[in-house]
């Protein structure tokens, strides 16, 4: 069998920004970073066996994205200032920080297969993963995590851990809460369009390849007790999707060690 | 010099680089040509953070576009000057060959967001971006890009130290994702 952990946007960003200035006792990261560490140690290592892919949006979405958190920053820390000198230092800061998020991205592209997908093939895709989306955002508005407790939990607990076991069902249902607060957005759309559409490339030449989508996002990734939208895209288009430390871990189970 | 003069002036630096290259042998009086185009890509630099025609997260890239490319520069620099002890002649004429094309790329398209101020295409800072990237992928090829500690070493340490800690912070209260 085959394996293939097709990469979000997210993913990547994470597993970029990071700053390490050892003379300055300085290290500064992403908060997903160590999440994404294991996966690219497993993709560095079986590096011949293009394990980790990504498309043109995947890497173009990255790059924006970094230029966009540093950018956003120094606009917050710039705007106003009168004195040229000290605006000068700041903007160069940003710039060498950047600088080496750029590096870290590039190293990190170094070792990831860039597919090329065409518009059509999303295109195909795109009403089937639509509906599943738009099919989950109706049960989600109907979520309703008081009625759930009311019914399931005896009355005298409803009152003493109420809040305890409200929280226990948001953990529970994080995707689905996700998906009502937040609708997925168009790009996240096509992304999954991209994995669906490689993962039916892969399977032609091996039908028993494995696709991964490794992301930091709900509206992939489930939270730890499981979760709708996941389980949904593996019924329907064979891809797990999980966060990078877990599909770190089932690889190592499938023998990538 | 003007826009259309920096063009010319990087053209004229490929055909010296070219007749090094013929020649088999560095001349180091094309350093005096590297610290002209330096001075003026600093000028623009300079440009992107003082203007006020757009917001100062879109003069960024545009400021990061140059501050790439004068580093580049910085290295070719560097390397002239030693290049009859390092064995790098004409190795250096070679690799700036490669690069000044980029350069000259990042150039335009760093001075046509200037010209066009508060009419900015939205679609340049990530045409621009995407060209740093490539500048500094090629750089890295032919030994022309500086490692991130050497940069380092030429910025101002206490600010970069306060620049870290708030994007820290940053990474760490958002998803970045969500941010933009």
């Amino acid at each position: 069998m085959t394996s293939k952990v097709f990469l979000d946007t997210c993913v990547l960003v994470s597993a970029s920004v990071y700053g390490s200035y050892k003379d300055l006792g300085i290290e500064s990261q992403h908060q997903f970073y160590l999440k994404t560490v294991s996966l690219f140690e497993i993709i560095r290592r079986h590096v011949e066996k293009r394990i980790g892919i990504i498309t043109f949006t995947i890497e173009s979405q990255a790059l924006g994205v970094i230029a966009s958190a540093v950018a956003n920053q120094l606009e917050e820390t710039a705007e106003g200032l009168t004195d040229p000198v000290l605006k000068a230092k700041i903007f160069e800061s940003h710039a060498v920080f950047f600088d080496q998020c750029l590096a870290h991205l590039q190293e990190n592209l170094s070792v990831l297969q860039r597919e090329p997908v065409s518009q059509r093939e999303v295109e195909r895709y795109y009403p089937e993963v639509s509906i599943m989306y738009n099919n989950l955002r109706e049960i989600a508005k109907k979520l309703d995590i008081n009625l759930l407790i009311n019914a399931n939990v005896t009355q005298r607990y409803q009152k003493t851990i109420r809040y305890e076991v409200y929280k226990q069902y948001e953990k529970r249902y994080k995707q689905l809460l996700k998906l009502k607060n937040e609708p997925v957005e168009e790009s996240d759309k096509r992304i999954l369009c991209e994995a669906i559409s490689l993962l039916k490339i892969y399977q032609k030449a091996n039908v028993h390849t494995k696709m991964y989508l490794s992301s930091t996002d709900y509206h992939f990734s489930p939270s730890d007790s499981g979760g709708e939208i996941a389980e949904q895209i593996s019924k329907e288009f064979h891809i797990i999707c999980d966060w990078p430390d877990k599909i770190a871990k089932l690889l190592k189970t499938e023998g990538y060690t | 010099m003007a826009n259309n003069s920096i063009f010319d002036y990087i053209n004229v630096m490929r055909s010296d680089l070219n007749k090094m290259e013929n020649k088999g042998e560095v001349d180091s009086s094309f350093i005096a040509k590297i610290d002209a185009l330096d001075s003026d890509l600093n000028k623009m630099g300079l440009y992107w953070i003082n203007q006020k025609a757009v917001p100062i997260s879109s003069a960024f890239i545009f400021f990061s576009s140059m501050h790439n490319a004068r580093l580049v520069l910085n290295k070719m620099r560097d390397r002239f000057k030693i290049a009859h002890k390092d064995s790098d002649n004409p190795g250096i004429a070679c690799d700036s060959l490669l690069i000044m094309p980029l350069i000259s790329e990042v150039y335009q398209k760093t001075a046509q967001a200037a010209e066009e101020g508060q009419k900015l295409n939205p679609f340049l800072a990530n045409e621009t971006l995407r060209l740093v990237s490539t500048l500094r992928t090629t750089a890295k090829l032919v030994g022309l890009l500086p490692s991130s500690d050497e940069e380092t070493k030429k910025t101002d340490t206490e600010q970069l130290k306060k620049t870290a800690l708030e994007l820290d912070k940053k990474f760490v209260a958002s998803n970045l994702l969500n941010d933009i």
